[in-house]
């Protein structure tokens, strides 16, 4: 069974990723479950986006089997707020921060409320890493310091140029796990299984904007034992998640 | 199959590939061809560099196609060795990496180089996507400046994954007509993605398979180009026409 723990579902940028969208890709390219999460922040100019993401998630609940609700931390309490309201919801499993989209630092304060917050409920925290100056690793490493209950995914392992600083960070803070989509170098999936561990690795595809086949042949390139394997692509998301 | 984008050497950052080791790799994949271009050398000796890429080629002749890799830094030293590198050493573009060669891809030291890769008619790779150094929207300004100088936009001009840089790229190969996009390492492979947009914006023949080898593996960039919703003839394009029709090998 292959779970890819980064998806999206949303109408934005002139995009319709809808769930029929994520459900013909993962047909193609033989994935079970996905976990999704929007393109807009929440709150955020676009007021129907929470109920679009809800939907998406009880559409397909064996398909679509979870969601990161993407927060805006610029909405501080209201945030939080909102946080605690939607994590009634069964499919709502964590959060994604996208520090560029938001325009706040990993390691600022109304973030860092949130991902207490987030530990606080047992959710992990998604944040978008690297190639971007707000969204550096090293800055990520800050935030999984100052909450170190949470458990923190490096989004995508830090991109292009920031894939040694992702996996160095999350060697000093345990409660930090590299996701695996959008980084175009399988040697980067491959040094950080060996140096985290492939418990603290998981597959993501960042689809539809990425082909999940493009993001599952890295995969592949990386080498990994079937063991391995399993962890990356499976066993790691099903237990953060209790999926 | 052509992949238009190799480094052979051993790179003072670390990376390494002999010829031999392409070929196999090439062997291996069904690469037909490989542009080799040579990695920042240790002792930034750049005419050493390009002549171990022009002895590859010279071995190969069947397999390789040689770029120099100039740097702008050196003034008309570096204009001589892209005239050298050229003429004597038949390779058949240049490279040029901002980063590692350290200036501005718009500044004037560069425009020499430009001017002399124009005269010689010769494409320009130039690793593109650098903050300041090398963004799509500054490669628009090179080729405005030099309407006849081929210019191959290494990684779509990404070297990002986050895809914000993907509008510009599109602008600029909509506004002129003589930058390429390679497409080793482009984020954005999926629903609507980069290089399908290229395609119907300006068509096949201005997108260029590279592998980015040895940093990237064939098989996933192989595979950015396979996903793309356009069609058999427009794929067989990327993968060997469009680097064909420009350096008129096959």
């Amino acid at each position: 069974m292959i779970i890819d723990s980064y998806a999206h579902c949303d109408v934005r940028f002139g995009w319709e990723h809808t769930p029929e969208v994520v459900l013909k890709m993962m047909a193609q390219a033989n994935i079970d479950k996905a976990v999704i999460t929007t393109y807009a922040d929440i709150p955020g100019d676009d007021p129907t986006t929470l109920e679009r993401f809800i939907e998406a998630l009880e559409k397909y609940p064996d398909k679509i089997v979870a969601g990161f609700i993407r927060i805006n931390p610029w909405y501080g309490r209201k945030a939080e707020e909102l946080v605690e309201e939607v994590s009634k919801h069964p499919y709502i499993k964590g959060l994604k921060l996208h520090p560029v989209s938001c325009l706040m630092r990993p390691n600022d304060p109304p973030v860092l409320s949130l991902v207490k917050k987030a530990g606080e409920l047992g959710w992990p925290v998604y944040f978008h890493s690297g190639d971007e100056p707000m969204s550096m690793p090293t800055q990520i490493g800050k935030s999984a310091k100052a909450c170190p209950e949470t458990k923190i995914i490096m989004g995508h392992t830090g991109g292009f140029f920031y894939w040694r600083d992702a996996i160095k960070n999350a060697r000093k803070y345990s409660n930090i796990y590299c996701e695996t989509s959008a980084t175009p170098f399988a040697n980067a999936i491959r040094k950080a299984v060996d140096i985290l561990g492939p418990e603290r690795v998981m597959f993501g595809s960042d689809m539809p904007a990425m082909h999940p086949t493009v993001e599952l042949n890295k995969i592949e390139a990386a080498g990994l034992t079937e063991d391995e394997k399993q962890l990356v692509l499976c066993d790691n998301a099903k237990l953060m998640l209790g999926l | 199959m052509i992949d238009a984008n190799c480094n052979i050497g051993a790179s003072v950052y670390g990376p390494k590939q002999t010829p031999d080791m392409l070929l196999k790799s090439m062997n291996k994949y069904g690469i037909k061809k490989s542009v080799i271009i040579p990695f920042t050398p240790s002792d930034f000796n750049y005419e050493k560099a390009n002549n171990y890429a022009a002895s590859a080629v010279r071995k190969r002749p069947d397999r390789f196609v040689g770029f120099a890799r100039i740097d702008p830094r050196h003034g008309k030293r570096a204009v001589r060795e892209v005239d050298r590198a050229v003429k004597r050493k038949k390779l058949q573009g240049v490279k040029l990496d901002p980063f590692e060669q350290g200036f501005q891809i718009t500044s004037e030291i560069v425009d020499r180089i430009l001017d002399k890769c124009s005269r010689l008619d010769i494409p320009v790779l130039v690793e593109a996507g650098y903050p300041a150094l090398s963004l799509p929207i500054q490669i628009g300004e090179i080729a405005d400046m030099h309407p006849d100088l081929a210019i191959i936009m290494a990684h779509g001009g990404q070297l990002a994954m986050s895809g914000i840089g993907i509008a510009d790229a599109l602008d600029v190969i909509k506004d002129t007509k003589n930058v390429y996009i390679e497409t080793s390492g482009v984020p954005e492979t999926g629903a609507e993605c980069l290089v399908e947009r290229a395609v119907k914006c300006v068509g096949a023949e201005r997108v260029i398979f590279g592998t980015n080898s040895p940093m990237n593996d064939p098989v996933v960039e192989m595979s950015r180009v396979e996903v793309v919703n356009i069609s058999d003839s427009e794929k067989d394009t990327i993968f060997a026409k469009s680097i064909g029709q420009l350096l008129e090998i096959e």
